[in-house]
């Protein structure tokens, strides 16, 4: 089976799957206006009875956001909003973030305290870390129905894709406290060392160029054992579907020995679903840049351009599932999960 | 079916939601604008032909008084980073009376060990860890004695170390000798000093790191003898020799410089006086390179193998296409001299440019920079001695990865640069009144960056971090954030600004030091100049620069300066800002619009009844007020503008004193919009959003709250898909 195969066999697959991506996008767009809508009210509020509203829409002011964020600095929603929010620095953000660890460290430390030390430390009950753990619940659930009805050779509807998110969705939770763990121990063993290390190894040098050779070779492997971590995770998520798994550590190591078996075909079409990835931030970034964003239209474009990048990207994930799916059938030699009677198709 | 029902109920669910989620953040189109966009700074005045400059006997003076000679001949040893040699201070006696007694500053011995006043006020420690016998620094005096026509007399005897400031017996930073006869006012005394100063590993501006040799501060400098009650008059005055604290910086005499320096032959070297007088090969494979320098209070160098040098001449003659004609002069030729590290060839230019733009705008607004020769140097990483000015020579400060809308170099070239007006040639007392210098030179700087280049914008740099003695990363320019310079709302001064008055001596701040010596006292320029206007504010300091060059002015010598050149009585505004920690904030408490009614209960006219027909009636359908509020504690006059929904506008002033004002209008439109300080000039107004109300329609959204909500919406969006594992 090769990568390309695969690939165009999971897309093809998504494309019968329309709704249960859009649904996706809405759990998403659900969480995200639980933080921003509150937010909205509270700059709405801010700023409709100054000048500062007219300016502000043609010009940022630095000085203003200060003054604004003084002014609510008990606030956590504000507290979080920083330049990042501009152009395509969302991604940078969060790419950073990931490979700092950055959300993973935040739970497990909350965790950690909770557990071990019987308190709850006030820098980690952020609700948006609150939020972010439950949207990994929510995640657990919508995998457990991309997976099995990816798995399924009939096309699915979309009674089945809940019904089966809820079915797997305890044992993916279980396997998502796994990754928590397995993430953790990596970010604070390995990764953090790096961090702290790297000011002292290259203190001496005479040029920032060491330091800053230092950075990219950590960031790129970082990221490679990243992506690696969260591949084998994913086979173990489809092995959990495909092959009635019910432990969810077994189902780790049952995944990590697939995915180092197949390491090249598998890493070679995590790979090009990244790519797809990166070519989509691209073109989101290219698009906004165009639009100037001083007056209403202009902003309900760029508005729903943000939100068809958020569609395809769940696109994309809902992709990750089916083309690892496919490629997991396809090259395993373990049982097939039995196949119940299909239901009757209901015409769309 | 049933199942169908639901299906169709979620898809129309989605759509619904995907509706609601459009409105929520972009909501609907908008009506009218009310309020109108208003100007903030005013423009530089045109020049208008009158009869005489006003500056024609403003003259520039042609040296100081040098009261000090200093001739040196020193060797550096570069493995044991030890400068060896001699000083001969020839000091003249201006003070108006004797002198025998004579303070020597001792910097170096700031980092001799953890129990200077230095190291004290930095925790017990020196800001490196696990500092090693070796890293400590200090300058000895090996032996001092008076040179006279008949001979020389040991004076050696006589050393002791004092503490004028806080009698922390274990700081050497000062030390005190004695003269075998006194020193007649009018006449000189020439010491020798034999001295050793032993570099540190970098811990501030000065020191050696791997084979570069930044020194500063280097050698044995006497105090100044400061405040006479008239200069060069008897009577009054005092010796002014501070010891060395965290947070100040230097004061010396003006005088001039005869410097010997020794290095290995390989090595680059620059100094104060830029081009040597003379080079000379020594056997032992070293070079003895002579420095001069005329009309200079300090002198700095730095060497090392790695430095590059770039040589280019200023040159500005003729009028710019941008220059008005009055404030036209041509400026002498200066060579510029830029020592680079290898690394940031890519920033040669860049440091030019910024070097040319200071000297051309500098020399316009406040006199020609005097001297031959400026020395730029770009730091090696890790010595922490970028960004600080010594005469004739500055040091600057980037990285390789600065993208060129960021003001690195350019912002630290500028402001470095501009410290040889403001403390290299009118020089300032930096321990007492640090303002005068970095306060000045911020609002010079601002003004340069602002004059000289489009706005450059904010830059992060992402997957990197603390290394080599800098940050790194791969930067992201942010095109949508322009960088405001200096500008209302400092969230500095709202924060810190009550802990201090601004004016304090350097050490008695409490965590203020940065802001009331940079960031205050320029925001205070600036709320200045725009009382002033901009034409008067450029007479003020090009007549400040012109009369205090090669002295040691005040505060008061500024301020009487502001009151003269522009005959007003400005005391008021430094009484609230530098000689106050109170904070401004003003702002519009509420806009009032009533319809006046039609008259209606008893009215009585001599005890007779009256017809409604005769009761007064005002002719206008509206009651309007504005009522402007003092929240903060300092006060200034401010102006509040009100403009009608008829498109009719009031502009009103206020005096600021008490807490609030009242101005009422009848009239046949109401108040749409009202702005105190519309011009911005209180640029210390901690908070200006309050500074304007506009009176909206009940559904009014405002579309920029919808714009950045939308924005962080997206980015929380993506948060969560990262984060999900």
């Amino acid at each position: 089976m090769t990568i390309i195969s695969s690939f165009k066999q999971g897309l093809r697959q998504v494309s019968h799957t329309k709704r249960m991506v859009l649904f996706a996008w809405f759990v998403n767009v659900l969480f995200a206006l639980v933080l921003a809508l509150p937010f909205l009210n509270t700059l709405d509020g801010y700023l409709r009875g100054t000048v500062m509203d007219e300016r502000l829409l043609h010009q940022v002011d630095p000085a203003w956001g200060e003054t604004f964020r003084m002014d609510f600095e008990k606030s956590e929603l504000v507290r979080g909003v920083d330049n990042t929010i501009f152009g395509y620095a969302p991604f940078f953000s969060h790419l950073e973030m990931t490979l700092n660890g950055a959300f993973v460290k935040s739970i497990g430390d909350f965790l950690s305290g909770l557990i071990f030390r019987l308190q709850i430390a006030s820098g980690y009950t952020s609700i948006i870390i609150l939020l972010g753990l439950l949207y990994v619940g929510a995640t657990s659930f919508l995998a457990g129905g991309f997976i099995s009805i990816y798995s399924k050779d009939h096309r699915p509807t979309f009674t089945e894709f809940v019904a089966d998110g809820g079915k797997y969705f305890g044992k993916f939770f279980r396997l998502a406290l796994v990754a928590l763990l397995v993430y953790y121990l990596f970010f604070t063993l390995l990764v953090d060392w790096v961090n702290r290390g790297i000011p002292r190894w290259t203190e001496g040098a005479p040029s920032e160029e060491t330091a800053f050779l230092y950075y990219m070779v950590k960031g790129i492997v970082v990221l490679f054992l990243l992506s690696v971590i969260t591949m084998i995770f994913d086979y173990a998520r489809i092995r959990i579907v495909v092959d009635v798994r019910t432990s969810a550590v077994f189902a780790f190591f049952a995944g990590a020995r697939f995915a180092l078996v197949y390491f090249l075909r598998a890493y070679g079409l995590y790979v090009l679903l990244c790519a797809v990835g990166v070519v989509l931030i691209v073109l989101y970034a290219l698009l906004e840049a165009q639009v100037p964003q001083d007056s209403y239209w202009p902003l309900v474009i760029v508005f729903l351009l943000q939100q068809v990048y958020m569609i395809a990207r769940m696109w994309l994930k809902a992709g990750f599932y089916a083309c690892q799916t496919h490629f997991y059938r396809e090259e395993a030699k373990s049982e097939l999960i039995p196949q119940s009677v299909p239901e009757p198709s209901i015409a769309s | 079916m049933m199942k169908k029902t639901v299906i169709a109920i979620l898809e129309y669910g989605f759509i619904l939601a995907a509706m609601i989620l459009i409105v929520a953040f972009v909501g609907l189109p908008p009506a009218d604008q009310n309020a109108k966009q208003q100007r903030l700074n005013p423009s530089i005045p045109k020049w208008e032909q009158g009869t005489e400059p006003w500056d024609k006997d403003l003259k520039l003076p042609k040296q100081s008084d040098r009261i000090v000679h200093y001739t040196m001949d020193v060797k550096l040893d570069t493995k044991s980073n030890i400068i060896s040699g001699w000083e001969i201070l020839e000091w003249k006696n201006t003070t108006g009376q004797p002198q025998q007694e004579f303070p020597f500053h001792l910097y170096h011995n700031a980092w001799k060990n953890n129990r200077s006043t230095f190291a004290k006020e930095s925790g017990w420690q020196l800001s490196r860890p696990d500092l090693r016998q070796e890293d400590y620094g200090y300058t000895d005096v090996k032996n001092v004695k008076v040179l006279e026509a008949k001979g020389e007399t040991d004076i050696t005897k006589s050393f002791r170390y004092i503490q004028p400031d806080d009698g922390n017996p274990d700081d050497q930073t000062v030390f005190q000798i004695r003269s075998p006869k006194p020193v007649a006012s009018g006449q000189s005394v020439k010491f020798k000093i034999e001295f050793e100063t032993k570099q540190p590993l970098p811990i501030s501006r000065t020191g050696a790191i791997r084979n570069y040799h930044f020194v500063a501060q280097w050698f044995p400098k006497i105090g100044v003898w400061w405040k006479p009650a008239r200069p060069g008059g008897s009577g009054g005055g005092a010796w002014n020799c501070h010891q060395f604290h965290t947070t100040t910086e230097f004061f010396a005499d003006y005088g001039v410089y005869d410097v010997k320096i020794t290095v290995p032959s390989s090595y680059v070297i620059g100094a104060t006086g830029g081009i040597p007088r003379s080079i000379e090969n020594n056997r032992d494979t070293t070079t003895t390179y002579n420095f001069y320098q005329e009309d200079v209070h300090d002198f700095a160098w730095v060497t090392s193998p790695d430095l590059v040098p770039t040589v280019r001449k200023f040159v500005h003659d003729n009028m710019e296409p941008d220059e008005r004609p009055d404030r036209h002069h041509p400026l002498r030729e200066v060579t510029v001299i830029v020592l680079t590290q290898p690394q940031h060839d890519t920033m040669i230019d860049r440091y030019f440019d910024a070097t040319f733009k200071a000297l051309r705008y500098y020399g316009e607004w406040y006199g020609q920079y005097p001297y031959e020769t400026v020395t730029v140097v770009d730091p090696a990483n890790d010595s922490r001695s970028g960004g600080m000015e010594y005469p004739t020579l500055f040091t600057g400060g980037t990285t390789r990865y600065s993208p060129k809308e960021q003001s690195s170099p350019e912002g630290v070239t500028v402001h470095e640069f501009g410290h040889q007006f403001w403390y290299g040639l009118v020089g300032n007392n930096e321990f007492e009144e640090a303002w005068l210098d970095e306060g000045f030179n911020t609002y010079s700087t601002d003004r340069v960056m602002k004059t000289a280049w489009k706005p450059f914008k904010a830059v992060q740099y992402f997957f990197g971090g603390g290394g080599a003695g800098t940050v790194v990363g791969i930067p992201y320019v942010f095109h949508e954030i322009d960088l405001p310079g200096l500008s209302p709302g400092n969230g500095e001064i709202r924060r810190m600004g009550k802990n201090d008055v601004m004016a304090r001596k350097g050490w008695e701040y409490n965590q203020t030091y940065g802001l009331n010596s940079y960031t205050k006292p320029a925001l205070s320029l600036i709320m200045l100049e725009r009382y002033l206007g901009e034409e008067m504010m450029y007479r003020v300091m090009r007549t400040y620069h012109h009369r205090y060059r090669f002295k040691h002015p005040t505060s008061q010598d500024f301020i009487n300066t502001v009151n003269e050149v522009s005959k007003r009585d400005m005391n008021w505004l430094f009484e609230n800002t530098w000689f106050s920690s109170n904070q401004f904030d003003y702002s519009i408490d509420r806009i009032e619009n009533r319809r006046i009614p039609e008259p209606a209960g008893v009215f009585n006219l001599n005890g007779m009844p009256m017809d409604s027909a005769m009761i007064h009636r005002p002719g206008k359908e509206y009651e309007c007020a504005v009522v402007v509020k003092r929240d903060g504690e300092a006060i200034a006059p401010v102006e509040v503008l009100i403009e009608f929904k008829n498109g009719e506008r009031r502009r009103e002033q206020w005096d600021g004193q008490y807490r609030w004002k009242k101005f009422v209008y009848q009239s046949d439109s109401p108040i749409s919009s009202a702005i105190v300080d519309p011009e911005v000039k209180l640029v210390l107004d901690i908070n200006y959003n309050n500074n304007s109300k506009v009176v909206r329609e009940e559904e009014y959204r405002s579309l920029a709250a919808r714009k950045y909500a939308s924005k962080w919406t997206f980015w929380i969006q993506n948060f969560f898909e990262f984060a999900s594992f």
